[in-house]
């Protein structure tokens, strides 16, 4: 984003189109792709294996949903940075994603624009935050 | 083991804390358990971001 070092970002959503289409939105940001997984089990596995310095998370896939993983990753890895992107938005859902610990709840059916928009703008509170 | 326990329910409270903190922010904002928008969801996530810098040890 805007660091030097390119920001290493783990995808996780069934739909392969999503993660190809993120993959190519991230390109354009400063960020490189460094892990994809198509469900919750997977996504575990891969934060452990790379640990990505943003992960977007979406909630409802097979094997083990996102919420779920968002749980795993935070207990095993305190300080993991989460943005939960989804098109599940129900008050219940997002409250337990944000009481969990995820950084920010995006809807995926925001324009592209603002989605990277969020994106950025959480990573940067984020960067600011841990330098204080 | 006694300070094992008063972390636990130092914890505890604060979780409890945190989930009215919520529910009084849901209430403000008149949400239900119903599709948020995403302006509700940012309220939200930035109430949150607020409290996490405000209870960050100096």
């Amino acid at each position: 984003m805007s660091e030097q070092r390119k920001v290493r970002v783990m995808l996780v959503d069934d739909e392969d189109h999503i993660r190809l289409f993120m993959n190519k939105v991230l390109s354009t940001m400063n960020a490189e792709v460094v892990a994809e997984a198509g469900n919750g089990r997977e996504a575990v596995e891969l934060f452990r294996a790379h640990k990505p310095d943003i992960t977007l998370m979406d909630i409802n896939m097979p094997i083990m949903n996102g919420a779920d993983a968002l749980k795993k990753v935070l207990d095993e890895f305190p300080s993991a940075f989460i943005i939960m992107l989804t098109s599940l938005h129900t008050a219940d859902v997002v409250q337990d994603c944000l009481t969990t610990g995820a950084a920010n709840y995006i809807r995926k059916d925001l324009p592209l624009p603002e989605i990277k928009n969020q994106i950025k703008q959480t990573w940067r509170d984020y960067v600011a935050m841990r330098g204080k | 083991m006694i300070r094992r326990r008063r972390y636990s329910l130092s914890r505890m409270r604060r979780e409890i804390f945190e989930d009215e903190a919520m529910q009084r922010e849901r209430d403000q904002a008149g949400v239900e358990d119903r599709e948020l928008s995403h302006e509700d969801i940012q309220r939200m996530v930035q109430a949150r971001r607020k409290r996490k810098i405000e209870n960050k040890p100096s």
